[in-house]
């Protein structure tokens, strides 16, 4: 009979201790060998105690005996050298309980089961003791051999972490294989504190495990049978599975060093019995202090017990930390999520990650714990930062400390299954979708499925990100049978249907807002216990604070009422709608609706914000600029109009010289800033160098006499043969736009026009440019043109085919003076930037270290 | 791929030697590498922007201005595509092909390297062992006119729309490849095979480039050599065709 078939209708009676019943037979020293203590090495060496004891409990009535294999795994054998052998003496541990049933068995006809047990090991993974790798790999080898040996279920016992329990049911779950009959049974221990060991509450345990295939849990060791009754009616509430418990004989006390179960047989049955019925719990055993004596007091108490009958738990879909669960759906809706801890969105966040204070990166995302979030985002990725290492940091800590569960935000597999393995609650992870396909798609949901995760879905596949609502709904069917047929649930799923900014006078955009609503309500309609989600706040990108936190509301109230569940978004800008002006809601609904009936509805909301210029707009960052702040915003968005009256406005209280060195080109320092940390791109670099041209043409006749506004000047060239042109310009452009004077000689420049033209205008550097890979072998042969010159002065050299080591390796040792190698126009600008502030140029050298 | 014998069906091409083709700019437009544009030439790039955001500037910002210069390129014909395309005969010799001009003058001799690695590839390879047919084609966008326009425009300091054609014209010379590389193997049934341009790995030695421009005979499009072998205007680009379809790109070193 399968074990799970006899749990369908009998209460399933296990053993009680096995280390005192060891002790009591006084294995020798001829067993014990060089492994003193080692219970586990019994089952190689005295093999006839190990069945004595099974033997002992089926006579007093066990249906099932535990095998002595608690510290079988390789982690914890290692402690006696052992660690090589895990499968072997596991899989003996199986063998001598199996031998044991079986005799049992075929004495009285009654079926008797042998459950594999497996301890937590002595290191805590959620405290960084061990690792999810370490134990998932040591578990997977002791639990083969518990199953080779002919163990009927695994029994994940005495845990204390959450993390050990994921790393021990996947594990299960790997060595046993999709729709195994062997039972999965995991039991906790919660201290006198009401908690496990590391702080997690039952129903963080509950919250944490319930996505896993686990047939059984419930409870064993530290108290007695009364203590574990309130933890066992909470289980039985929400706990979909069968329900365990193998108490102490009684809280210890320590009595002249010795520890002492209070508990006889008799009481330990009187107190324990009572509960087993009241819970109606499913299997029923004894932890430490118990014996085969307290067994036949308990079977007897108990009598020929049947199953209880089924319970109606229906566990609410939910998150957890470490500590405590979150309900995916919120009354009042919806589930907030704060993304404040976005390396892309917070600047206060990414400040913080570049400067490696991870404590105050840290603070940030918990802080929202004080406003109104259920949920933390957490989002690490940025140029130059190691996204893996900066997650794993923030992860292991949260996972420890953090009372809100986490959101894991990012693009990249590897992030999400180190985020993963450091995190015992239960997290959800940001995103699945079919961009790149269904492959990348397949291995997050395997990931969510081993760490029993949700997941974020968006929509969007192949073709893009879904506009329109027929799109959303469509991609949001294709991703809901993706992950069902893979085997999530619907209640894992958060259906992001994505929006855009109804505010970038984009006119394929202006029913963005209405599409999102459309596709939320669709998409609950369509597909019942489904969630959705939303990244609320893009739809007012572009607009000023103030406008945008109206539109917002708005929006959210649209969302709430058309279903959302949940949102991403900045809580400590949430208002209620209430305290809005209701003029303004009714321009920002209009907005939302595309209803251009009295007008351009973007243009008066605009219009609204600007002209009532409401107190909340005093204080936000829209207030009107100061012309400091007009060149500024002009260079750094690209706007010539704005130069109009702000130029004008500082010649009147200051002189050009200051205007250009103190606004204009901290301005383009701030455009150069923007484009390395990958915020700008390119081509509005541009419109930034062409507004810089305009607003010094506009100074210069106010600059003194010989003062062209230029702090340095460079030669530029493309080599002799190569006719590349438009890299070289780009260097123009920018160095002459930061103020700086070019002298251009254009394309297939020999080597000698280059020197006269530096010895005639007394450039501080030269610049060559070339994309063949023949240019670069030029490159080279006109430094050494130049050191026989006699010329020192600096060079700068860029293009496709150049390599930074040629430079280095090959170029530098030619020529005296320094040489650089520049990947693009605003590593020039660096270049000659430190020229210009230390007097020297570095030159190229290997990185430090190698 | 050397051990194994290889038969190759003779073919005959729809004509020898070399023609001058002038596709018009609708032909030529649906070839255009939108991505490869937006992205790889125009630089709207993700960076840190969120999801959002990006798609917010690809799809809005970046589209808008690409398909105002498809329309104002059709209207002003700045960049104007013109193919010069030739068939001749080449025989492989190892990791050398023999190229024989149609009507008459010295064959030439063109050097490619061979894989280091895997399956040590060789585009000679390619070729029928007993002789084959060669095509190659030159082909440009520039013109002195989009020239002087490209220069007025820098010096002027319209930077960003400088920036925008030069961009799209070097895209757009590859799409006249693309479209030059199909018409030509269109009478064979379509593409097959790969085309090499002279200065990549698999054939870096840019004398190629010279032998094209010579037996395409592109000084009748307006594209000239350099000294260096390159060729001018900027927007040009060349290649040999490989037609076979066991044929294909591969990597000289891994």
């Amino acid at each position: 009979m399968a074990i799970k078939d006899f749990l369908k209708k009998n209460l399933l009676l296990v053993d009680g201790a096995m280390g005192t019943q060891i002790q009591n037979r006084n294995p020798g020293a001829a067993a014990w060998g060089a492994y003193e203590g080692c219970n586990e090495w019994l089952n190689l060496s005295a093999p006839e105690i190990i069945r004595d004891i099974h033997a002992a409990y089926f006579a007093a009535g066990s249906d099932a005996v535990e095998t002595n294999s608690f510290g079988s795994a390789p982690l914890t054998l290692g402690e006696y050298g052992l660690a090589a052998r895990a499968r072997e003496i596991s899989r003996a541990a199986a063998q001598i309980a199996r031998g044991a049933a079986d005799a049992a068995a075929k004495q009285d006809g009654r079926p008797r089961f042998v459950l594999g047990s497996v301890g937590p090991g002595t290191r805590l993974a959620t405290l960084g003791q061990v690792s999810f790798d370490e134990l998932y790999g040591g578990y997977q080898e002791q639990m083969g051999g518990l199953i080779e040996g002919g163990a009927d279920g695994l029994l994940i016992e005495t845990c204390q972490d959450l993390l050990q329990i994921k790393a021990a049911t996947a594990a299960a779950m790997q060595v046993l294989g999709p729709k195994s009959d062997k039972l999965i049974y995991v039991s906790v221990t919660v201290e006198t504190t009401g908690t496990l060991l590391v702080g997690s509450s039952i129903w963080a345990v509950m919250a944490a495990l319930e996505p896993y295939p686990i047939d059984v849990l419930g409870l064993n060791c530290a108290t007695g049978p009364e203590a574990m009754q309130r933890h066992l009616e909470a289980i039985a509430k929400l706990w979909r599975g069968g329900i365990g418990c193998m108490p102490n004989a009684g809280l210890p006390t320590l009595v002249d060093g010795q520890v002492n179960y209070p508990l006889g047989p008799q009481a330990f049955a009187a107190a324990f019995a009572p509960i087993v019925r009241a819970v109606g719990l499913n299997v029923a055993g004894g932890c430490c202090g118990t014996t085969p004596d307290h067994i036949r007091e308990l079977r007897l108490a108990l009598g020929a017990a049947e199953a209880p009958a089924p319970r109606d738990a229906r566990p609410p879909d939910q998150v957890a930390s470490l500590f405590a669960p979150v309900d995916l759906t919120q009354e009042p809706a919806p589930l907030y999520v704060g993304e404040r801890a976005n390396a892309t969105g917070s600047k206060k966040f990414r400040e913080a990650l570049l400067a490696e204070r991870l404590d105050t990166a840290f603070d940030l995302l918990t802080e929202q714990d004080e406003g109104v979030a259920h949920v933390l985002d957490l989002s690490v990725a940025y140029a130059g930062r190691n996204e893996i290492a900066d997650m794993a940091a923030l992860v292991a800590r949260a996972g420890r400390e953090c009372r809100l569960p986490l959101m894991v935000d990012s693009t990249q597999l590897d992030v999400v299954e180190a985020a993963l393995k450091l995190y015992g609650g239960r997290m959800l992870v940001n995103s699945i979708n079919f961009e790149s396909g269904e492959e990348k798609a397949e291995k997050l949901v395997a990931l969510a499925k081993q760490f029993g995760a949700g997941l974020v879905a968006l929509t969007i596949d192949e073709v893009g990100m879904a506009m329109t609502a027929d799109r959303k709904v469509e991609i949001a069917g294709r991703l809901i049978a993706f992950c069902e047929q893979r085997g999530l649930r619907r209640g894992d799923l958060l259906i992001d249907a994505l929006t855009f900014t109804v505010c970038s006078g984009d006119g394929a955009l202006r029913d963005a807002a209405k599409e999102t609503i459309a596709a939320i309500r669709r998409i609950k309609e369509s597909f019942p216990g489904v969630r959705t989600i939303l990244g609320l706040s893009n739809v007012s990108f572009g607009l000023k604070p103030a406008a945008r936190k109206v539109l917002n509301t708005v929006f959210l109230d649209r969302c709430i009422k058309a279903g959302m569940d949940a949102c991403i978004i900045n809580t400590s800008t949430l208002v209620p709608l209430t305290d809005l002006a209701p003029a303004a809601v009714e321009l920002a609904q209009k907005l939302l609706d595309n209803d251009a009936a009295d007008g351009d509805p973007l243009e008066l909301f605009i219009q609204h914000f600007e002209a009532a210029a409401p107190e909340a707009e005093a204080g936000a960052a829209g207030a009107a600029l100061t012309p400091e702040e007009q060149v500024a915003a002009a260079l750094v968005k690209g706007k010539a109009a704005l130069l109009e009256t702000s130029i004008p406005a500082l010649l009147a209280k200051m002189p050009a010289e200051e205007v250009l060195n103190g606004h204009l080109i901290p301005g383009m320092k701030e455009v150069g800033r923007l484009f390395n940390d990958g915020v700008l791109q390119l081509p509005f670099v541009l419109k930034s160098a062409e507004v810089m041209k305009k607003a010094v043409a506009m100074i210069k006749p106010f600059l003194k006499a010989g003062e062209t506004g230029s702090s340095g000047k460079m030669v530029i060239a493309t080599v002799a043969g190569d006719v590349h042109d438009i890299g070289k310009n780009l260097v123009d452009i920018i160095l002459s736009n930061n103020g700086y004077q070019v002298v251009n000689l254009g394309v297939k420049v020999p080597i000698e026009k280059m020197m006269e033209s530096v010895r005639a205008s007394g450039a501080d550097v030269l610049g060559m440019s070339g994309l063949l890979v023949k240019s670069v072998q030029v490159m080279r042969e006109n430094l050494k043109a130049m050191e026989t010159a006699g010329l020192r002065l600096p060079v700068l050299l860029g293009g496709a085919a150049l390599t930074e080591p040629f430079v280095i390796n090959d170029c530098q040792p030619v020529y005296s003076g320094p040489v650089r190698y520049c990947k693009d126009a605003f590593d020039s600008l660096t270049a000659f930037r430190e020229l210009k502030e230390t007097g020297t140029l570095r030159r190229a050298a290997p990185p430090a270290g190698k | 791929m050397t051990d194994a014998k290889i038969h190759d069906e003779p073919l005959t091409p729809p004509f020898w030697g070399a023609q001058v083709w002038e596709p018009t700019l609708e032909e030529v437009n649906p070839f255009i590498e939108r991505m490869s544009l937006l992205v790889g030439r125009w630089g709207y790039k993700k960076g840190n922007l969120s999801e959002g955001e990006y798609r917010q500037i690809l799809e809005g910002e970046a589209q808008g201005h690409y398909e105002r210069l498809l329309k104002e390129n059709l209207k002003r014909r700045l960049f104007v595509p013109k193919a010069a395309v030739a068939w001749h005969r080449c025989k492989p010799d190892g990791d050398t092909l023999i190229i024989y001009p149609h009507g008459g003058g010295e064959p030439m001799v063109q050097a490619f390297p061979r894989q280091q690695i895997n399956e040590r590839l060789c585009i000679p390879d390619f070729y029928a062992p007993q002789g084959d047919l060669l095509g190659c084609f030159t082909v440009t966008v520039g013109n002195p006119a989009a020239s002087a326009e490209m220069a007025r425009m820098q010096a002027e300091g319209e930077y960003q729309e400088y920036f925008f054609w030069t961009g799209f014209a070097a895209e757009y010379a590859d799409a006249v490849a693309e479209w030059a590389h199909r018409k030509m193997l269109e009478p064979f049934g379509g593409k097959t095979g790969a085309r090499f341009g002279p200065g990549y790995p698999s054939c870096p030695d840019m004398a190629l480039s010279r032998k094209i421009w010579q037996l395409s005979e592109a000084g009748r499009i307006g594209v000239t050599v350099t000294d260096s072998d390159m060729l001018e205007p900027e927007m040009s680009t060349s290649a040999v065709l490989a037609h076979r379809p066991r044929a294909r790109i591969f990597n000289r070193l891994v």
